[in-house]
């Protein structure tokens, strides 16, 4: 086994290159999932999206105002600096920002028009949640003024209409966690691109010198033994690769990873690992020296990740796009990712998805792999 | 003695293949599959009507209130919802395959199933909630008082007022800042040109400098020249992917165009010297070299959000301090306070910040370089 132990010593010249991505993946991938809102309950509960409200006011109706926002949104603190403010918004850390003017409450029993000061995201979804429950709030408020009641009743009454709630049933109980796992397993597209195409194509290349392809074949060691051996390496990396994130995953989500779906989940990075490992032997074979091969490692990873949805969401790419990325084996992975992520009940419709995107990349193994064989016959043609 | 010194090494840099893909070809490339993944972001952020199905039960046919509201609210461009009216049976299929977000059934009162938690699901039951409040509220007030009706309160109803004054700005597309990201770290790649340049001019780096050392020529002139010509090199680039973005990707940069060439122009040095730094300081082999300047470059980068803007975000905030000491963000945050902002105090604090950073590294490398000479090497 000389072949493969010059193999694993390579490999461990290489584990800075294999830590920097590993930590790069969690680092993004952790500070990604704080982002998201943790709604664990799998009772109704609704999204509260965070509002900075800066009051000037301190009349009895805006009180009761920022109480009833308090209930449907979140309302957070932000010192009120305005480049502060505006920052925040620009980076969706908030998608509206109400301000309150002087005397509004005043001004609002005496039917006068002080307006609410509102910064938004415009046609958010947030903004036309938060535009309906101002509305909501004074336009019932404008209501009671009819009946010409005190300010105190009519804040108690908008209170006990606006507590009116229809009855909501969940059926299928999904958390965010299951939502994470997704993410995160589309977001491996990238750094097992990335790490197998730097390993194994870096590997495949030294053996590939010229000079030292001529030594091999004039060693007694046999040329099926030398591949042998080096196939073994390949898929050792590759099982490595695909462990540390698989097993990144069960300490991460174990609630979700040990269901049915997390177990899908795996399957198919399983599968999309060995895509993977032929792509970074094709580069390997191709390119002519490292430089190059870096060059295409890069080119091909962070293209194919930001097309096939990896980075971005496939649902928010452009039609045209997509249609390009089903050329792609990344796509299909990422599909079923998504499919795989949507519901916890997995139907018909959604098992001939994920079918047919495994398939697809099975015959993308195929059609790799055969032009590996090509390329590596004509490679040795050339040594010769 | 310029001429030469400058034309020669114009040529022996731009024989460098790899280094021109590094600094030129790959920003270019990065920036197109930027644009194809974000292009359809801005509109994915906008509203899309929500689809529910409502169940056509007898209750529900017999509702004329409720039945007008839902065909309102999903009704004109502004509609709120995409409403299918089925049977129950349906209606859970369309649920489990996700065709919709929800249903709505009707008996004694008003239900709503879904499959999970989410905005969409508050949207629809917040709409859902206002239509039995504001039943509530009318009944309230002819409790109060009998003759509200008689007052207007029923033209009161339908006469939606507006309480909100939009102060919104207009250039909110946060998408630009990816792009902003590959400016700073175009600038920082810089630092490739920086590398070879000290590399070919030290002694202890290089035959070339060895033989450099022999030639009379005074070494800081000859550093300052190779400098120069890795400059032009490098801010030519900067310029291509500057236009390629604007004039080919469409990329809104501000209307400040003298204010962004003076800025590629001090980061470009910037990277520049930062490379040579890094060249000047340790010994260990060319290849070494770059890869540490990938590694840290790639590093700002993801610090100043091209991974993911809420890094950008969190570090400006939370540890204000590396931001102000991270190239490629005081470059990034500068383009968008240009595009942002109308006021300038906020790029010219990110232009002295990387100022700053540029004389450190300048002082460095020029103590690091200066009188080094070699009896025999």
């Amino acid at each position: 086994m000389q072949v493969y132990k010059v193999y694993l010593k390579i490999l461990k010249r290489l584990y800075p290159f294999i830590l920097m991505y590993v930590v790069i993946f969690y680092g993004i991938f952790l500070l990604q999932s704080m982002n998201e809102p943790t709604t664990n309950n799998l009772d109704f509960q609704i999204v509260k999206p965070s509002i900075p409200v800066i009051n000037h006011d301190d009349s009895l109706l805006t009180n009761t105002f920022i109480d009833y926002l308090k209930e449907k949104t979140k309302i957070v603190d932000i010192a009120f600096v305005e480049e502060k403010i505006s920052d925040a918004l620009f980076h969706r850390q908030i998608y509206y920002v109400i301000e309150i003017p002087d005397d509004f409450g005043k001004s609002f029993i005496n039917k006068q028009t002080k307006q609410l000061k509102i910064s938004k995201i415009p046609a958010s979804a947030v903004a036309i949640y938060v535009e309906s429950l101002i509305n909501k709030f004074f336009n019932t408020a404008r209501l009671y003024l009819v009946s010409g009641i005190d300010e105190a009743t009519l804040s108690e009454s908008i209170i006990k209409d606006l507590s009116k709630e229809v009855k909501v049933e969940i059926k299928d109980k999904i958390t965010n966690n299951t939502i994470n796992a997704g993410y995160y397993y589309n977001f491996s597209n990238y750094v097992y691109l990335c790490l197998l195409i730097l390993i194994i194509s870096l590997i495949t290349q030294v053996f590939n010198q010229t000079e030292l392809k001529k030594r091999n074949l004039s060693s007694p060691v046999k040329l099926k033994k030398i591949n042998f051996q080096l196939m073994l390496g390949h898929i050792s990396v590759t099982i490595i690769v695909w462990l540390i994130f698989v097993i990144g995953s069960l300490i991460l989500m174990k609630n979700v990873m040990f269901t049915f779906n997390g177990l899908l989940l795996i399957f198919n990075s399983l599968i999309f690992v060995i895509v993977a490992a032929n792509i970074a032997f094709l580069i390997g074979n191709l390119a002519k020296n490292s430089e190059a091969q870096s060059a295409i490692a890069n080119i091909v990873s962070i293209g194919s990740s930001f097309i096939c949805g990896a980075f971005v969401p496939q649902m928010f790419l452009d039609k045209k796009v997509l249609l390009l990325a089903r050329f792609l084996p990344s796509y299909w992975f990422i599909r079923a990712n998504d499919v795989i992520v949507s519901t916890s009940k997995l139907g018909d419709t959604q098992f001939s998805i994920i079918t047919k995107c495994i398939v697809m990349q099975i015959i993308f193994i195929f059609i790799i792999y055969f032009m590996n064989l090509v390329i590596t016959k004509f490679r040795r043609k050339e040594v010769k | 003695m310029f001429k030469h010194i400058f034309a020669t090494r114009l040529k022996c840099l731009l024989r460098e293949k790899s280094l021109v893909f590094w600094t030129l070809i790959f920003p270019l490339v990065l920036g197109t599959f930027f644009n194809l993944a974000f292009s359809n972001l801005a509109s994915a952020e906008k509203f899309e009507p929500i689809k529910i199905a409502v169940i056509d039960n007898k209750e529900f046919r017999e509702d004329e209130n409720f039945k007008k509201v839902l065909s309102d609210l999903s009704k004109d461009d502004d509609k709120i919802f995409d409403i299918t009216y089925t049977d129950e049976k349906e209606a859970e299929e369309l649920l489990t395959d996700s065709k919709i977000v929800g249903y709505i059934y009707k008996d004694e009162e008003i239900n709503l199933v879904i499959n999970k938690n989410g905005f969409s699901q508050t949207i629809i039951k917040s709409f859902l909630d206002q239509y039995l409040q504001i039943s509530s509220t009318i009944s309230s007030i002819i409790k109060i008082d009998s003759s509200a009706i008689k007052k207007g309160l029923l033209e009161e109803i339908n006469n939606h007022q507006n309480y909100i004054q939009d102060i919104s700005k207009e250039n909110i597309d946060d998408t630009v800042v990816y792009f902003y990201t590959l400016i700073g770290m175009v600038c920082m790649y810089a630092g490739f040109w920086g590398i070879k340049t000290v590399n070919e001019l030290e002694a202890n780096l290089s035959g070339q400098g060895i033989r450099l050392c022999l030639s009379p020529v005074h070494k800081l002139k000859a550093f300052l020249y190779s400098l120069l010509a890795a400059f032009l090199i490098n801010f030519i680039e900067i310029l291509i992917v500057l236009g390629y973005l604007v004039y080919g990707l469409k990329i809104a940069f501000g209307n400040q165009i003298n204010y962004i060439i003076l800025l590629c122009f001090i980061g470009s040095f910037t990277g520049i010297i930062f490379g040579a730094m890094i060249s000047a300081i340790t010994t260990k082999s060319e290849n070494f070299k770059t890869g540490l300047m990938i590694a840290i470059s790639m590093f700002l980068s993801f610090l100043s959000g091209m991974m993911n803007i809420n890094v950008k975000y969190f570090i400006t905030n939370k540890v204000p301090f590396l931001a102000n000491i991270n190239p490629v963000n005081l470059i990034t945050d500068a383009l968008y306070s240009l595009y942002y902002y109308n006021t300038y105090t906020r790029f010219f604090i990110n232009l002295g910040y990387l100022t700053i950073f540029a004389i450190v590294c300048t002082v460095i490398t020029y103590f690091l370089i200066r009188r080094r000479k070699y009896a025999s090497i």
